[in-house]
């Protein structure tokens, strides 16, 4: 079966305003998520935090410009991604469709491809 | 996927979370002084964020709270590193070993103290306590104390102002000898009605109300675990809050309507509370001073103790609060002394003379206006009607009652007893 990432999007301050009970409860049903995916077919093959600040690079050679990121005409950053296993976009989408961090921002599922970037 | 409320997964203990930004909030306060309780408060929010985004990717580690106090003092740091006087501090905040807990031993009472200092109203300490020592969220505090969250933030907004004009007079310590004893009144009252708002709106699966009362008595413990603090008075309000609080779990019924103390079922209270409070009400009776907290104890012992209501020694409940109106006179002590009477059957008189004056009694109070919005004085009056007989009367009461502020299982109860009231009124055979 092929992977599927799901890229875990939100403004930067989407959870700052979390009572620390809130913030536990939140925190205990992203790993339950987690948790229910383990023993069945879509479970959880890696994913990963992403830190707030990085660098933009573009251009080439004397052309290249390095920016402090991340990408601020965006209102959303990307904040981390999961990956999982589906049969196809359908299944993965309706995996992803139950993850907690909805509730704070958006998920961008995309298949990972097995021969190159597939249409 | 499922939602799991109250199900400790993945090593995510208990209330880590609240207790962990409440005791880091103490460490990094105590370090950096009363004027940056701000900045202490952002890197422990900080903190908890950052475990949200990654230990579902991680794991819980070993060691969450010395994982937590890692980064919010890392986050301290930077956030004060342009800040020469902190340069100065910084010695403070020295990274825990592995084994210990960050926390030394007062650290919290010595927040406490600041969040209960005197130079804040009564209604600012209680916010700032619950928001700095509990770790509750704004919106918590509301929910709990039956305010807004705007109201909140403002009390919360005065607090940091005067901690930060004041700051060279207050510190984030428990007092020395000279002041101790007026620090721990403050202290005491400051937990007496964190306690009573928790108590008076309980709704049962109403969690947040439930933390009110079980954060008050952790707080009195505090208080009586520490040999400077451990006052005679301190331990009558621990004993105090420990025997109402072993009435919580019986105090509803099982859609979470409030029951009145005759209907509950003495066999839910909880018996370890009451056997702690019992004792703790003996070893607060030393030395000469007997407070408010210890006679108010005293009638709890009463009524934790008695095997039915029947059994209730009602003489010494009223004899109690005679005391109580003599050293502390509120208008709701004066309430419950007239409900006392009235239980205690009194000399010979019947019933119906003795409600008649209890109600008259009570009436007096209706115009004290620390009573104003008190809905269980109409409420107290319209039982007392309808117990004599005058159901109608007693509408009128309960249509009083609701039209003042309380919970909605409290609004329940008085549409219950209004419909009975009105059957009543309308059938004066059953009357």
């Amino acid at each position: 079966m092929p992977n599927y990432v799901g890229f875990l999007r939100g403004t930067e301050d989407a959870q700052t305003h979390l009572s620390p009970t809130e913030a536990q409860q939140t925190l205990e049903r992203y790993i339950a998520w987690n948790e229910d995916l383990a023993n069945t077919a879509n479970e959880v093959q890696t994913g990963g935090g992403l830190s707030a600040k990085g660098r933009v690079i573009r251009g080439q050679n004397a052309d290249l410009a390095v920016t402090d990121g991340p990408f601020v005409e965006t209102s959303e950053i990307l904040g981390g991604f999961i990956v999982i296993t589906a049969t196809d976009l359908d299944e993965a989408e309706k995996v992803f469709a139950g993850h907690p961090h909805l509730e704070f921002g958006s998920i961008e599922v995309r298949k990972i491809g097995e021969q190159g970037c597939e249409p | 996927m499922t939602d799991r409320p109250g199900e400790v997964v993945s090593g995510v203990v208990g209330a880590l979370f609240r207790r962990g930004a409440g005791r880091i909030t103490a460490t990094l306060a105590r370090a950096l002084g009363p004027a940056r309780l701000d900045i202490a408060e952002e890197a422990v929010q900080d903190a908890l964020v950052r475990a949200l985004h990654t230990w579902p990717h991680t794991g819980v580690p070993d060691n969450p709270a010395g994982w937590l106090y890692r980064v919010a003092r890392n986050r301290t740091l930077d956030l004060l590193r342009h800040d020469d006087a902190f340069r100065a501090r910084m010695p403070l905040l020295l990274p825990p070993t592995e084994a210990e807990s960050p926390v030394r031993r007062d650290d919290e009472l010595a927040l406490m103290f600041l969040c209960c200092h005197p130079g804040l109203s009564s209604g600012v300490q209680v916010a700032l306590t619950l928001r700095t020592v509990g770790g509750l969220g704004i919106g918590e505090i509301a929910g709990a104390l039956l305010v807004k969250p705007a109201t909140v933030a403002a009390r919360l907004g005065r607090a940091k102002r005067f901690l930060r004009e004041e700051a060279a007079k207050v510190a984030v310590e428990v007092p020395g000898p000279d002041d101790l004893e007026s620090r721990v009144d403050s202290a005491l009252a400051v937990l007496y009605l964190m306690f009573n708002a928790g108590y008076d709106a309980y709704e049962g699966a109403d969690a947040v109300r439930v933390e009110l009362c079980a954060e008050a008595i952790r707080l009195g413990r505090l208080l009586c675990a520490d040999a400077r603090t451990d006052l005679p008075r301190a331990r009558a309000l621990l004993a105090l809050m420990l025997l109402h609080g072993s009435r919580l779990p019986a105090r509803v019924d099982d859609g979470g309507d409030p029951l009145l103390l005759s209907d509950q079922d003495r066999a839910r209270w909880d018996q370890r509370m009451v056997a702690e409070g019992v004792r703790l009400f003996g070893a607060s009776c030393t030395g000469p001073a007997r407070s408010p907290y210890h006679v108010e104890a005293a009638i709890a012992v009463c009524h934790a103790t008695a095997a039915e209501m029947a059994a209730t020694d009602w003489a010494m409940v009223v004899s109690c609060y005679d005391e109580l109106m003599a050293i502390r006179p509120t208008p709701v002590a004066a309430l419950n002394r007239a409900v006392a009477v009235l239980m205690s059957g009194g000399d010979g008189v019947t019933a119906s003379t003795d409600t008649a004056a209890v109600v008259r009694e009570l009436a007096a109070l209706r115009d004290d206006p620390a009573l104003r919005d008190y809905h269980l004085l109409p409420s107290a009056l319209g039982g007392l009607c309808l117990r004599a007989g005058q159901p109608a009367a007693a509408a009128e009461y309960y249509t009083e009652a609701l039209t003042r502020p309380c919970s909605a299982p409290a609004r329940r109860f008085l549409r219950r007893q209004l419909d009975r009231c009105q059957r009543l009124a309308g059938d004066p055979m059953t009357g």
